[in-house]
């Protein structure tokens, strides 16, 4: 029943690795019928490894971190097979009041928009000591934490905004504390959903040298979820893509962006102009998807220039090539 | 429009008032037709209050007329004074909504203050008011109705309008160099249509209650005439001894309110945002 | 056909200060010749304010637009509606830039009638479907609605809604900018081929540089509502000389992989200041690492440095004194 499982970055042989997702379903029911948006999805993150997730909408990357955060388990959505484990405890038969305790002091997320995890009514200072309160730590000590929590998310002055709302502040701003609050248990893994996707480049730059010394400092691991793949090649050791709801390459950042095996990530990595191109070279367009993905066989298919007969009717598994993994009949290297 | 017909007969709202507007037809169609009407005017003394049977089912009134065939009468004539005062009231409300969205300015203050004007007066008051100056008549309370609905059709009109004006599309519109005519015809007016045909339907049930409410108070149609608020206001008298000539026109006026309200809620839930998604 | 943009400013009144919102000062410039301008700048530096203005959407608070000769303004009068026409704008929310009520079909053949571009509706017809396909949709484009259209065949119906008009000058705010990743190089690469095919010059507005960068002759670097720097994107690229620029240029994360330790460093410390309170002197001092301390009082001009390249800064001025 175990997939084939990514090995980390580094060796780590003897240690189980922080978090380990085996074989993940996320099935939606629906009036029509139920659709599984997420399929035999299994990786791997270590201690202080950062990892992204790349995807678009549709690939089913945000639904595999809300898995892990266990924020997903309605009625009508909810993950129907697989495990996720953190280090040794497994985290989908854990219930409900013992993973509330664990969020925020063993896994933090953090959203595109920090108005998600911050209440507009409630001052900042109140809304980070409370983390501390509820758990039975002393007020003074909270305080005292949550400013300190404050200044090293670089915020310039952290008396006021312990007072202040949210709204006053900017987006770049609300990303800084948003973070912090993320980090004031000191979390061993922060899963962040494009954090920076809506912020300016300048502030984009400012929100990933801060996660990358926090990340570095405290040996979090680290999941950053985007489509941007210039943030991915500055910031992770390794690079999951997804789409479709299916993991279809594993590589170390330096090799996909070397070499990408997957039409897709391939499609991908041409289609963004590099800072030598011009307009006179046609970027690398994957062509548009005319309709549906199809249930059978690969599902980027329809898009793919170098699909074959037996991609229509038998489903790629992610394999092993080397120190990497691909799901796809036809990757780049053996097509050469 | 097969989309939208499909999505009404889904839900509760849209299938009794399907099914109500089915029955409501079967009666247009029979007075129109003249099937099985009897003759609403002649009086016959020997005949008057007759309880129902199986020539008369609804009974006879005090001067022996059917009451079945004067109650479906009502029915047409009610619906017909609603049809007329909805008309002018949604062109009349939903060009000026239009224009004062869209063009702002001076002109929009007008329209908003006038129409909340006319806001402040509960709606039966003013129609009466109205009447009163016009003189009693049929036409006169489509009038009368018909202006006093105007302002919920500017609303109506203008909220959406401010929404769409600064909608891309529209502004492509004005940047491809068509007149503020146009784009108020054909870009705006179009995508106005949802609220506008809802509003349709739950004014026409509150033209007909008011209507009737105006004949009850014997300013509307005007007897001989049937109408179905001045049948149940003749019958008042009569009520405790014949009862048929009160529960059968009430219940035609309940038929049309509910019928209208029902549809209008089903209109509004079949035409809401989601179905713009395919 | 020249795209001319003089002195222009834009206050924007408040109710409580009296001095307003600027968000645009003093900005000149000029597009046309069938090149590509591309404009860049973060939040708050006005390009979006600048595009609407240049198609005459907004008007200036002082300075003036022409096109050709003629203020952007007066485009909206009835007469001048042959020049209407020639100046277009493609929209950056692929959603809301379609009329729902109407198929592909239908909004080309209005704007093909209006303006005379066919003779008869049959001709219409067929340069609708001919437009379409040089947009890269299927024919049965035509007869659907926008609501059956993903982000990317919408984007394209409104590009051929442009062309339609027959335009000679197309500004396109953030075009791409809500579109998926995969689906972007496919509108681009198809906005390359109708420069060329119709000969348009574009004025092409972004926050994501690299695609300005693709696709640009010439490029204007904005900040809080001025030009900071403008010139021929290779000399920009190469040799950038306001601190912002090259700030602004090192803080992309480029899709690139080199084979050392990738430390982020922040480039650029602070945030953009609110447009409602500037500051006097330079725009950009309180966040500028090279500031003078005449930089808090003085407000550089721009003034060339190459025959095309200008700058806002005294700091380039200032090393050839130097040496």
């Amino acid at each position: 029943m175990h997939s084939t499982r990514v090995g980390t970055g580094s060796d780590q042989v003897n240690s189980s690795p922080l978090l380990s997702v085996h074989n993940l379903e996320i099935t939606l029911r629906t009036q029509k019928g139920s659709r599984r948006l997420v399929q035999e999805v299994s990786f791997d993150v270590a201690a202080g490894e950062a990892v992204a997730i790349v995807g678009e909408s549709g690939s089913g990357k945000t639904l595999t971190a809300l898995s892990i955060m266990g924020l997903i388990n309605s009625r009508n959505l909810a993950q129907s097979d697989g495990s996720i484990y953190l280090g040794d405890l497994n985290l989908s038969e854990l219930p409900d009041g013992q993973f509330r305790a664990l969020r925020g002091s063993e896994l933090a997320m953090i959203y595109q928009d920090p108005m998600t995890s911050l209440n507009p009514l409630m001052r900042i200072g109140k809304q980070l000591t409370e983390v501390f309160t509820i758990r039975g730590i002393a007020k003074d000590v909270a305080i005292a934490k949550s400013r300190e929590a404050l200044v090293g998310v670089g915020l310039p002055d952290p008396d006021r905004a312990m007072v202040s709302y949210p709204h006053e502040f900017s987006g770049g701003m609300r990303q800084r504390i948003m973070i912090a609050l993320a980090m004031l248990l000191e979390p061993k893994l922060l899963i962040a959903d494009e954090p920076t996707t809506a912020l300016d480049v300048t502030i984009q730059q400012q929100i990933l040298a801060l996660v990358q010394v926090e990340q570095r400092r405290r040996n979090m691991g680290l999941i950053w979820i985007t489509h941007d793949l210039g943030v991915v090649a500055q910031l992770v050791d390794r690079v999951i893509v997804m789409y479709n709801g299916r993991i279809v390459e594993v590589a170390t950042t330096h090799d996909l962006f070397e070499r990408p095996l997957h039409p897709y990530t391939e499609g991908l990595i041409g289609s963004i102009p590099k800072p030598q191109d011009s307009a006179r070279k046609p970027l690398i367009a994957i062509p548009t998807a005319t309709s549906a993905p199809p249930t059978q066989g690969c599902s980027f298919k329809p898009r793919c220039e170098y699909a074959r007969d037996i991609c229509g009717t038998q489903t790629p598994q992610l394999t092993q090539v080397n120190s990497r993994q691909v799901a796809c009949f036809f990757p780049v290297q053996e097509r050469s | 429009m097969k989309t939208i017909t499909r999505r009404l007969a889904h839900g509760v709202n849209g299938i009794i008032g399907l099914s109500l507007l089915g029955v409501v037809l079967v009666l247009v169609v029979l007075d129109v037709t003249g099937l099985g009407m009897k003759d609403v005017l002649a009086q016959n003394g020997a005949l008057s209050f007759h309880a129902p049977s199986s020539s008369h089912i609804f009974g006879t009134d005090q001067f022996g007329r059917d009451i079945l065939s004067r109650s479906i009468a009502g029915l047409v004539n009610s619906l017909r004074i609603g049809l007329i005062a909805v008309a002018i009231a949604s062109i009349i409300g939903t060009t000026l909504g239009i224009l004062g969205g869209f063009v702002g300015g001076i002109l929009d203050d007008a329209i908003s203050r006038m129409s909340d004007l006319l806001f402040a007066f509960p709606a039966v008051l003013l129609a009466l008011a109205i009447v009163s100056a016009l003189g009693p008549g049929s036409f006169n309370t489509a009038i009368a109705i018909a202006i006093v609905y105007v302002p919920i059709f500017v609303r109506v009109a203008r909220g959406p309008v401010l929404t769409l004006r600064e909608r891309e599309f529209v502004k492509a519109a004005s940047l491809l160099g068509f007149s503020s005519r146009r784009v108020m015809r054909h870009h705006i007016l179009p995508n106005l249509a949802a609220p506008v045909i809802v509003q349709i339907s739950l004014s026409l049930s509150w033209a007909v209650l008011t209507e009737s409410g105006l004949s009850f108070l014997g300013l509307g149609t005007q007897p001989p005439n049937p109408s179905l608020g001045l049948m149940v206001s003749e019958a008042q008298a009569f009520a405790s001894t014949a009862w048929w000539t009160l529960l059968f026109p009430s219940i035609f006026i309940v038929l049309l309110v509910v019928t209208f309200n029902m549809l209008g809620d089903g209109l509004r839930d079949a035409l809401d945002p989601s179905w713009n998604r395919e | 056909m020249t795209l001319v943009v003089s002195n222009v400013s834009k206050i924007y009144a408040t109710r409580d200060s009296s001095s307003g919102v600027k968000a645009l000062t003093d900005v000149s410039l000029t597009v046309g010749g069938g090149k590509t301008l591309g404009i860049i700048g973060e939040s708050g530096c006005g390009k979006s304010t600048l595009a609407r203005m240049m198609v005459g959407l907004e008007i200036p608070t002082s300075g003036e637009i022409t096109f050709d000769g003629l203020d952007v303004a007066e485009l909206r009068r009835p007469a001048n509606r042959e020049m209407r026409r020639q100046l277009q704008m493609v929209f950056q929310d692929p959603y809301a830039s379609l009329n729902p009520r109407l198929t592909a079909g239908v909004a080309l053949e209005e704007v093909l009638l209006f303006h005379r571009q066919v003779d008869g509706k049959a001709a219409a017809r067929k340069r609708a479907e001919e437009l379409l396909e040089t947009v890269g949709l299927p024919t049965r484009a035509y007869s659907a609605f926008p609501a059956q259209m993903s982000g990317g065949q919408r984007q394209r119906v409104s590009i051929a809604r442009a062309l339609a008009a027959n335009p000679t000058l197309l500004v396109l705010d953030e075009p791409v900018s809500a579109l998926d990743v995969s689906v972007r190089a496919g509108i681009m690469n198809l906005l390359v081929d109708l420069k060329s095919m119709f000969n348009l010059t574009y004025v092409f507005i972004s926050h994501d540089l690299s695609m300005v960068r693709y696709i640009s002759d010439d490029v204007v670097v904005m900040y809080l509502g001025q030009v900071v720097e403008m010139g021929p994107w290779a000399q920009v690229m190469d040799n950038p000389e306001h601190p912002y620029t090259m700030a602004l240029l090192r803080s992309v994360p480029e899709a690139i992989v080199s084979e050392g330790p990738r430390t982020i460093l922040p480039v650029l410390e602070g945030e953009v200041p609110s447009p409602a309170n500037p500051t006097r002197g330079c725009t950009f001092h309180p966040r500028c690492v090279l500031a003078l301390p005449s930089c808090a009082t003085d407000m550089p001009t721009l003034a060339a440095t190459s025959e095309q390249h200008v700058v806002r800064c005294v700091l380039p001025f200032m090393q050839s004194q130097v040496g």
